[in-house]
């Protein structure tokens, strides 16, 4: 199914979007990095302060990532022109979907493995690193999701419904992990503990990302046409 | 518009541009440079080619003819056309052959008699 | 040679709309112009072709591949532009060059330089800064370059100004030379579909009004102007296609003249003044208009 030929198309299409999109993310990954500083910096004014930007960038990078590579070719009328191409409506969807995740990955693996780095090696708490991943990959389920959405809904408006609904169970989220007994017990102090609830969230998480953008590859992949 | 090109080509002839038995462009070099359909320009070459002006070989091309008296023929075929026009018009007008002839010779007459008075005022001078 | 283009019985419904049974074919090396007002279901036609748009019903066949499961094949013969494409609004001409460059074979750099000049684009401006006629222009840049066999122009020259007008012309009409290469195209400005085009096809509500080649289509359409007393049994003609009145001047517009016509009209007590050629634009109003309309001054 895969040819050689249609693994370059997929490629072409992919960094075309990366390309489309290159100047805005480089923006907001210039926002983490300050935002990753003020984490690191010592205080818990800043690790606040820091904390907080960090995550409404995370979620923001993402859903404008979303607008721009998926939304956007309906609204700019530029789908015409890029289903011209020699490119099959099979190879066209799944471009966009593994450019909609790799375009976020790489504000999202910045951001992990700085935090990972900062809380092993600062005076941060090494239990903290349970909670932030947690947190972190619900981030990133939630980004699929919307991309899933975004690409099986073509109305803005529900677009922008989804959107807000999976941010505004953000804070819930972190509300209840952070509740949760394992973690908590363990979040301020040196011991880094993957209790089997823990784990237990972060395979939830992982199987929303699958299935989102697994039911996502297969649906549109059985179009023949494009419309 | 088929009529334009064939006046071109014609003209083309009779100037001199294009000489017996030159070749001269095919039809689609000919469509695309006058910005005109190929079956348009192709009709052209079929009237020229009617009217002896052009002829076509299978396989090598289209080239001007080579009969010498070319532009004779182009003009009697001239004459042909605005004969046939004066007829159309003395149609419309119910003109009887008398009367066409009547008028075709006080036309000559005329013509001939403004000639001679050119030249006498000329010879005057 | 294979056909361009060949559609067989080709159907499309929409909720308000529908395309009903095309048949139509070009052949290789040729120019055919479509005529149709807007809504006529031009562009879903073009998209069909493009394999776009799945039919309901009926074969397509473009460049000798079957839509729209060989599109890719198709897709790579065919140079498609449209009034509603836009380009990415940030990015310049050159980098559209580029992507069009990597995803096709065939593509021609110094004619696209000579494209760029005598079409006056600027390739490191973001085509958000580009007017209607430079996006015209640009999309049919893109497309030329690849030298592809078949051209699909969706209003190539609607909304330019003469001088770009005649640029796209020349530059449609440079497909000519090759016996190989074939166009379609779409125009309200059925000056140039008379100009350029080999054959010419009316849609109109989603069908196939006419199609015949230029000159047959000029050939046997008549604008006669008679003089006389009216009788009903003038506008049953079968060449009649319209009449107007004014008085006792009749205007009869004719869709297969012969030479025998006059002669009958005589014999039907009318004076024949005026036996005029339409021009298409003429021909194409009065085609889709009711069957043996007639209207009275």
């Amino acid at each position: 199914m895969w040819s050689e030929s249609s693994l370059a198309m997929v490629k072409l299409l992919v960094v075309k979007d990366w390309q489309v999109y290159q100047k805005q993310l480089a923006g907001y990954l210039a926002g983490l990095v300050l935002a990753l500083g003020l984490i690191g910096s010592g205080s818990e004014w800043t690790f606040n302060a820091g904390a907080l930007l960090l995550l409404v960038l995370l979620v923001s990078t993402g859903f404008f990532a979303i607008g721009q590579i998926v939304l956007n070719e309906r609204k700019e009328r530029t789908l015409p022109f890029v289903m011209s191409l020699p490119v099959t409506p099979t190879e066209f969807y799944s471009a966009k979907l593994l450019a909609g995740v790799l375009v976020y990955l790489v504000p999202f693996l910045l951001v992990v493995l700085t935090t990972t780095f900062l809380v092993l090696y600062t005076a941060l708490p090494d239990g903290l690193l349970v909670y932030a991943l947690l947190i972190y990959v619900f981030m990133l389920t939630s980004h699929c999701v919307a991309l899933s959405a975004a690409m099986a809904i073509e109305s803005e408006g529900w677009n922008i419904v989804v959107q807000m609904a999976l941010m505004t169970a953000l804070s819930p989220f972190i509300i209840w992990i952070g509740s949760l007994q394992p973690i908590a017990a363990n979040l301020l102090t040196d011991h880094i503990v993957w209790s089997p609830i823990a784990l237990g969230v972060l395979a939830g998480e992982l199987l929303v990302v699958a299935v989102a953008l697994g039911w996502t590859q297969w649906h549109h992949a059985r179009k023949t046409s494009f419309l | 518009m088929y009529g334009q090109i064939v006046e071109q080509v014609t003209a083309k002839v009779l100037a001199g541009d294009w000489s017996p038995g030159q070749p001269i462009p095919s039809i689609r070099q000919l469509a695309s440079a006058s910005k005109v359909s190929v079956i348009t320009v192709k009709r052209a070459y079929l009237e020229l080619e009617r009217a002896g002006v052009i002829v076509t070989r299978p396989g090598k091309g289209s080239f001007v003819a080579d009969t010498l008296d070319l532009a004779r023929q182009l003009a009697l075929k001239e004459f042909r056309a605005s004969l046939d026009g004066l007829l159309v018009a003395a149609d419309k007008l119910g003109l009887s052959l008398e009367n066409i002839l009547r008028e075709v010779e006080q036309e000559v007459i005329t013509r001939e008699e403004a000639t001679i008075g050119q030249c006498e005022g000329e010879g005057a001078r | 040679m294979t056909a361009a283009i060949t559609l067989a019985g080709v159907t499309k419904a929409y909720a308000d709309f529908a395309l009903s049974d095309i048949d139509l074919e070009l052949p290789a090396g040729q120019v055919m112009g479509l005529v149709g007002v807007n809504g006529a279901g031009k562009s879903t036609l073009f998209r069909i072709l493009t394999g776009l748009i799945r039919p309901d019903a009926g074969q397509v066949v473009v460049c000798g591949h079957s839509l729209p499961d060989e599109q890719v094949a198709a897709k790579r013969q065919i140079g498609y532009a449209s009034d509603d494409m836009r380009l990415y609004k940030a990015k310049s001409l050159r980098w559209h060059m580029d992507l069009i460059r990597a995803a096709y074979p065939g593509w021609d750099e110094a004619y696209a330089g000579q494209l760029l000049q005598r079409f006056d684009l600027r390739p490191n401006q973001p085509l958000g800064g580009f007017s209607h006629g430079q996006r015209v222009k640009a999309l049919l840049l893109l497309s030329l370059a690849r030298h592809p066999r078949l051209l699909l122009l969706d209003e190539p020259t609607t909304g330019l100004d003469p001088l770009a007008r005649d640029e796209v012309l020349q530059a449609i009409a440079e497909v000519l030379r090759d016996d190989d290469r074939s166009v379609l195209f779409s125009s309200h400005n059925t000056r140039d579909v008379e100009q350029i085009s080999d054959s010419i096809a009316f849609l109109h509500r989603g069908r196939l009004v006419a199609v015949q080649d230029k000159e047959s289509f000029l050939d046997h359409w008549r604008r006669i102007l008679c003089r006389g007393e009216w009788r009903d049994d003038i506008a049953a003609l079968p060449e009649v296609a319209t009449v107007r009145r004014n008085g006792s001047v009749i205007e009869l517009k004719v869709r297969s003249f012969s030479e025998a016509l006059p002669a009958q009209l005589r014999q039907l007590g009318l004076i024949v003044n005026d036996v005029n050629r339409m021009d298409l634009e003429d021909i194409f109003i009065t085609s889709i208009r009711p069957e043996g309309a007639q209207g009275v001054v």
